[in-house]
């Protein structure tokens, strides 16, 4: 545990130190996921579907702000349907329209969540999403989960239609949305991750030890069970070998993620630029850091040797005879509470009295 | 010479400004009816247009029955059918909105009031600085 934070701390000076290169390259890592995951799925487009058209496009990223990749994601998954369906590309435009004038116009931030979901779909790992949000948010955020959980469905049913369709036409957004309004699975994920989120919640906000550990553990168990016993129950054709695997990764990423949450939360360096009459300032506000790693110094005192020649007095503590640096095994890393660097008056005269 | 304790203030200053963002600080000029009726009227325009769109989804799901119907559809009926639902859902949304913007007023107006507190005493330190700088002149006269 030990070892952890102090990596922890490693990892948040390191941030501190490059925030300026880290900060694209997560952006860029983003986009290449989201466009590489759009291909995955709905690669239809043969100019589109390309590895270097994924890195222009995450490379556009970095220049833009974080909503823009919200636009651009909805037009290349538009562009991929109107390579094979032009009438199916419209009525997709158009559901993204209403659901920005709706709802991410008005909570931007949630944008991200109901983008993230059909990629998180496309990896096998949606169980993520409502551990994390549950951890992370408030039970509102159950909406722009569901959205994003309907996208998911909205493009697989597209993609089924698309497969089994001989011809172009309006018949085929017909098709699409009798398959997604009968999508029996769609409607048990959007009730177990719901269920999943609103418990995750409650749990984390409970004043016991390790609510946070116990919320993950209980979010991915209760994700288990619903499914195990919905598909039981309704049939719903969940591959129970890839769901396991699923869930455990999901666990094993969030608690990673809930360990270095503190870090990821804190160690933003603020670059603030202003001015005055007299000077620009560019300021770099770095926050203050708590746990350190540091080696601990013990001094040696030999108290035998410590007679004067003359006999009279013993040497004081300014004539330290040995002094080492030892690093001792079981505090490895963590800079002690105390400090061992006293003094002690070996003077004749201070012991007699 | 850059002088320390302006700096500190002027950073903290900077730093309320990137929190709670340009857009909450402009708005908070406004008056609390202003911003309500601005953002309100925001929601029926947005709400308008996804509206339509939404009729137009529901006329291209229904539009084979559309083209072999359509010079036997009621229209007046029609058209009662999707206003009845619009006017009652937009009147939902303004009560809706009118309350959740007064409250977001409210509270912007909180951390606004923490912003001006640092500007203030920015201000408080400059009339410091020019008091002691014209009792220098005096003195030296």
């Amino acid at each position: 545990m030990t070892q952890l934070l102090v990596f922890k701390e490693k990892i948040q000076k390191f941030y501190q130190q490059y925030a300026f290169i880290i900060n694209p390259l997560i952006r860029f890592i983003t986009g290449y996921i989201i466009f590489y995951a759009a291909n995955k799925f709905i690669g239809y487009s043969p100019m589109l579907n390309k590895r270097w058209v994924e890195m222009l496009l995450a490379c556009i990223q970095i220049v833009f702000p974080a909503q823009v990749m919200l636009f651009f994601a909805a037009v290349f998954i538009v562009a991929q349907v109107a390579y094979v369906s032009r009438y199916l590309a419209v009525t997709i435009a158009i559901s993204f329209a209403i659901l920005y004038f709706l709802y991410v116009r008005f909570l931007p931030e949630h944008g991200y969540v109901i983008m993230a979901m059909p990629v998180l779909f496309v990896f096998r790992i949606p169980y993520i999403m409502p551990l994390f949000l549950g951890l992370a948010g408030s039970p509102i955020l159950v909406v722009p989960m569901g959205f994003g959980v309907i996208i998911y469905y909205l493009l697989s049913n597209v993609v089924s239609a698309i497969s089994t369709a001989t011809e172009d036409s309006v018949n085929l957004y017909k098709i699409v949305m009798q398959q997604l309004s009968a999508d029996v699975e769609m409607y048990a994920v959007l009730a177990v991750f719901s269920v999943v989120l609103i418990i995750v919640c409650f749990i984390r906000n409970r004043r016991v030890n390790y609510a946070f550990e116990l919320s993950i553990a209980t979010g991915s168990i209760l994700n288990l069970i619903l499914l195990l016993i919905l598909n039981y129950m309704i049939d719903i054709n969940i591959e129970i070998g890839k769901m396991l695997i699923g869930i455990f990764v999901s666990g094993i990423i969030v608690l990673v993620v809930q360990f270095y949450k503190l870090p990821l939360n804190y160690a933003g360096v603020e670059n603030l630029q202003f001015e005055d009459e007299e000077y620009y300032y560019y300021v770099r506000a770095v926050p203050k850091m708590n746990v350190t790693a540091a080696s601990k110094r013990v001094k040696r005192f030999n108290a035998h040797r410590g007679y004067d020649t003359d006999g009279k007095s013993y040497l004081g503590a300014d004539d330290i005879l040995e002094e080492k640096e030892i690093v001792v095994p079981e505090n490895k890393g963590i800079k002690p509470e105390h400090d061992f660097n006293f003094t002690v008056s070996l003077n004749k005269d201070d012991l007699e009295d | 010479m850059v002088n320390e304790e302006k700096t500190c203030i002027m950073t903290r200053i900077a730093r309320y400004e990137k929190d709670i963002g340009g857009k909450v600080i402009n708005e908070g000029r406004f008056y609390k009816t202003d911003y309500v009726r601005a953002h309100t009227l925001s929601v029926i325009c947005n709400f308008s247009f996804a509206f339509i769109l939404i009729l137009v989804l529901i006329a291209l799901y229904n539009i084979d029955y559309i083209f072999l119907n359509f010079v036997a559809i009621n229209y007046a009926r029609l058209a009662f059918e999707i206003f009845a639902p619009y006017i009652v859902i937009l009147f939902t949304c303004i009560i809706i909105s009118h309350m959740y913007f007064s409250q977001k007023y409210n509270k912007n107006r909180k951390l606004i009031k923490r912003y001006y507190m640092e500007l203030k005493r920015l201000e408080k330190y400059y009339a410091d600085t020019r008091k002691e700088t014209s009792d220098d002149t005096t003195t030296g006269v």
